[in-house]
């Protein structure tokens, strides 16, 4: 298993690589430039902010010069926010996306495998049914929809919770966020878990355990639950990816001194560097957590080997 | 004195397509300790008729009649009733032990919580009960395998492993369904050995659950023959294979290879197929297939009736002369 | 079984037999050809035009006698009218954007399945990789940069969705590469590329159309995403994701610019992913029913 998660981490370089690179470019080759809607500047003194932030360089120079900053850790300085480093500024934002994201995360699962759970073994009633169309109809509403909504019934009409903003991440302030943004997995965490346990159920080795005299709860407990989990668990990585991008437009809406504000200012900034990081710190998440998903998921299943 | 008395079963599945109705009035009487061999095409009803008295059947279907063991009434019963008494009072192995096991758990987890559900042992003395009857059933190196997971052993000794499983409730019954049908030959003759050691200790009540009456031959002490969800003959194995009765019965006789007729005549078969459980001819069921058939044979069924000491038939062919 | 009779030979006829007999995929079809037509004829029709500026009708809720049904926005312009035009654009989006998809997933995953090897791993790692990459943030970065085009949001967006579709077909044709019929194929010189046109290109179209149809809600949900952010489409041009995004700033006075464009987004992916749902069901040749 180790030696598993050292080579898949090993096998992430080229990933890794592909993203630094692709970003890099994507990010320099745009028109317009860091500087351009400021006051205008004097040449010299635009010539000497290029200098200083090694905008003068050739471009595969200053690739290789990221490079060789990023393998020391360093992600440069912020172009827009004089004076923070783009690590700063991630550290900053980073505690408060990564609080709705993994809030967001737990809600979805627990509330998903629960309700999937109650229409499997309840197939075909009427508690399935009012289940899985509640779930179908969770995906199809995005959560930019159901955001403003909630907002406008929660916190404009029944005026129970705050329209927006963070309140230093108060409970009150978390919940129509985290909603919003869980409420699309919940659907979808649903919908995999009732299919799976469904399948789970009707499998020879459920009839074994009913067989031995074993008690329904122990059944579903020791014997299903596991199976009918793995799918849920090899969901987490990519509905992580999801909900940190979800959370993008879901702290523009809310108001949310989070990474995805830095993102999405950056970009229409031109904040080159803030950008850049952030995809990266982005994309190495995702990376990692497909990976923790899938070490999870050998871990539950017994025939899943590493060597 | 009588373990098991069912009678009248029937089981109907609940289909996309309507009700399908797969054993019919099922009559059968188990004695203590006996081992009787129920044979039969797949598709008769033989695996369904011990999940439908153990409550097995799949959700939607229907059991009615009667499956008496000792003074309950299995028919009906509750689930946690019925719970109490599978596994502890009538064991089932399974066809394919691949599928049969939970490969999500170790072997010994498997068969230690049998003991302990129901024989309250703590895990430790459930662990222990589990070692002893792997290390019974032949599992070579048992200490080790008991931790083991289901795709970690072959396929003989996975079934094996579910034999032991079934046996550690300390069953009065044990039903085999198709126990050697997913092996390679050579394996399925160890586990027959298996079945027949089980039989020499004594006590132990078995069906033997197969389409094959060679797999019975050589275990059973009573054969029962199915088909289309009925039984068509009932009879000691001695008189079943020396003088088979009913038409069926004889061609399954005639399509077996036999040893002590070598030589180059080929293999017999019954013409046509078994029919559909579902839409049943008026009459016998085997009446199209069969040679002797006549009107009287296509209008109404036959049942099953003794035409020896210990000997029943459902034929209108035989015991009419 | 006891429709065996009327069931259709062809995979395609008894796949449309199932499907008719499902009543939520039919339900579905019909609302979204309703949708479909609505959006395709109906800006012909309404009494308003998507794009007329009315500085005296600012944020009128819905009104019968002036012909503005479902209310005006910020600007005047009547609201059902920009909803079926932003209709047009959020559809289009979709099936473009997925046909781009389907044209790059089907060739790539094709041919790695059927070159196989090197070329195939290679192929794959590609995959890999790019799978790995939030793309959702390269999208963002491409329309920040290059401006709010149309075709470019096809382009990207295509672009990032084509991956599973490779993975599907690759799947599907290594296992189809394996039977007879290819073999025989193969015996006697059918060229390579003629086989995978001829023989592993129909029989992976099922898994495809049940994807395609799925991958359609995933890139109008991405398009909306984008243009939600402000980075979609231009003005006067419309999307529903725009729109939906006019409407959340409105909110407060005036909810229903963000309860129609959203409703006809809802109910789209809805129907979408219902139909896709159904169309999965009913391809699945397991199922013998």
């Amino acid at each position: 298993m180790f030696r598993y998660a050292v080579a898949r981490l090993l096998g992430a370089i080229p990933t890794l690589f592909a993203l630094v690179t692709i970003a890099f470019f994507l990010v320099r080759l745009a028109p317009g430039g860091p500087f351009d809607e400021e006051r205008q500047l004097p040449p010299e003194i635009e010539a000497n902010l290029r200098r200083a932030y090694n905008l003068d360089a050739p471009l595969s120079a200053q690739y290789l010069r990221y490079l060789g900053d990023l393998a020391r850790g360093d992600l440069g300085p912020s172009f827009k926010y004089k004076d923070y480093r783009v690590a700063e500024l991630i550290a900053t934002g980073l505690p408060v996306t990564a609080r709705i994201g993994l809030s967001a995360l737990v809600v979805a699962v627990v509330i998903g495998v629960a309700c999937g759970a109650v229409a499997a073994l309840r197939r075909n009633s009427w508690v399935d049914r009012l289940v899985m169309t509640l779930a179908m109809t969770g995906i199809a509403i995005p959560n930019f929809v159901v955001a403003p909504a909630l907002t406008l019934l929660l916190g404009v009409y029944l005026r129970i919770l705050p329209v927006g903003g963070w309140g230093d991440g108060a409970v009150r302030y978390l919940i129509l966020p985290v909603v919003a943004l869980a409420l699309p997995k919940i659907a979808y965490v649903a919908r995999l878990t009732r299919g799976s346990l469904a399948e789970v159920l009707g499998s020879p080795y459920i009839r074994t355990a009913r067989a031995k005299g074993l008690r329904n709860g122990t059944i579903l407990a020791r014997h299903a639950a596991r199976a009918a989990l793995l799918p849920v668990v090899s969901y987490l990585g990519p509905t992580a990816a999801a909900l940190l991008t979800g959370s993008v437009v879901i702290e523009q809406i809310f108001g949310i001194p989070g990474l995805g504000r830095y993102f999405v200012q950056g970009a229409l900034n031109r904040d080159y560097t803030l950008v850049l990081g952030i995809v990266l710190f982005y994309g190495t998440l995702i990376i990692l957590l497909n990976l923790l998903a899938d070490l999870a998921y050998g871990w539950l299943d017994p025939r899943v080997r590493y060597d | 004195m009588s373990r098991l008395i069912v009678d009248g079963l029937t089981v109907t599945l609940g289909t996309l397509s309507g009700p399908r109705t797969v054993v019919r009035e099922v009559g059968l009487t188990l004695g203590e300790g006996e081992t009787l061999g129920l044979v039969g095409e797949s598709g008769s009803g033989k695996s369904l008729l011990w999940l439908g008295v153990l409550g097995l059947v799949p959700p939607g279907a229907v059991v009615t009649g009667s499956a008496r063991l000792g003074d309950t009434e299995l028919v009906g019963a509750g689930q946690g009733q019925l719970a109490d008494i599978r596994g502890r009072r009538i064991a089932m192995v399974f066809q394919d032990p691949m599928t049969a096991l939970n490969p999500y758990l170790t072997i010994g987890r498997q068969l230690a919580e049998v003991v302990e559900r129901h024989h309250g042992a703590d895990r430790s003395t459930a662990r222990r009960a589990a070692l002893d009857l792997l290390d019974r059933v032949g599992i070579p190196d048992a200490a080790r395998r008991i931790d083991l997971y289901p795709h970690e052993f072959s396929g003989g000794m996975r079934q094996r492993a579910t034999i032991a499983m079934a046996l550690l409730g300390r069953p009065d019954i044990l039903v085999a369904d198709e126990p050697t049908t997913a092996l390679d030959v050579t394996v399925q003759a160890q586990i027959l050995d298996l079945f027949a050691e089980l039989k020499r200790d004594g006590g132990l009540t078995q069906v033997l659950i197969s389409h094959d009456l060679g797999v019975v031959a050589g275990l059973a002490d009573r054969v029962a023959v199915m088909y289309a969800g009925r039984l068509v003959e009932v009879a000691g194995v001695e008189d079943l294979f020396a003088c088979p009765l009913h038409p069926y019965t004889q061609g399954l006789l005639a399509a077996m290879p036999r040893v002590d007729r070598p030589g180059v005549d080929l293999l017999a078969t019954i013409p046509g197929q078994p029919p559909d459980p579902a839409r049943l001819p008026p009459g016998c069921a085997f009446a199209p297939r069969c040679l002797l058939a006549d009107d009287g044979c296509r209008h109404a069924p036959p049942v099953l009736a003794p035409v020896a000491p210990g000997r029943q038939v459902a034929c209108r062919k035989v015991g009419a002369p | 079984m006891t429709d065996a009779a009327a069931l259709p030979r062809s995979p395609g006829g008894r796949a449309w037999f199932r499907l008719r007999r499902n009543p939520s995929a039919m339900a579905a079809m019909t609302v979204l050809g309703l949708i479909v037509v609505l959006c395709v004829a109906g800006p012909w029709v309404i009494p308003h035009s998507y794009d007329a500026v009315a500085w005296d009708s600012i944020l009128t809720g819905p009104d019968w006698a002036s012909g503005h049904w479902f209310g005006t926005d910020p600007n005047g312009r009547d609201l059902l009218a920009r909803t079926l035009v932003g209709g047009r654009i959020s559809l289009l989006v979709g099936l473009i954007a997925s046909l781009v998809a389907l044209v790059i997933g089907v060739s790539w995953g094709a041919v790695a399945g059927y070159v196989g090897g090197r070329v195939d791993g290679l192929m794959m790692r590609v995959v890999d990789i790019l799978y790995a990459l939030p793309f959702m943030f390269f999208v963002i970065l491409l329309m920040v940069y290059f401006g709010r085009n149309i075709v470019l949001i096809f382009v990207a967006i295509g672009a990032v969705e084509w991956l599973t579709m490779a993975r599907i077909v690759r799947g599907q044709t290594l296992s189809l590469k394996r039977r007879e019929f290819i073999e025989a194929a193969r015996a006697i010189g059918v060229p390579g590329l003629t086989i995978v046109r001829r023989h592993i290109v129909p029989n992976v179209l099922g898994p495809v159309i049940v994807f395609l149809t799925l991958t359609i809600p995933e890139v109008m949900l991405i398009e909306s995403f984008i243009s939600f952010l402000g980075l979609g489409v231009q003005e006067p041009m419309t999307s529903w994701g725009v729109l939906i995004s006019e409407g959340a700033q409105n909110i407060e006075e005036a909810p229903w610019l963000l309860l129609l464009p959203g409703t006809f987004l809802a109910l789209t992916l809805l129907c979408l992913n219902l139909l896709g749902d159904a169309l999965r069901d009913a391809l699945d040749p397991r199922d013998g029913r």
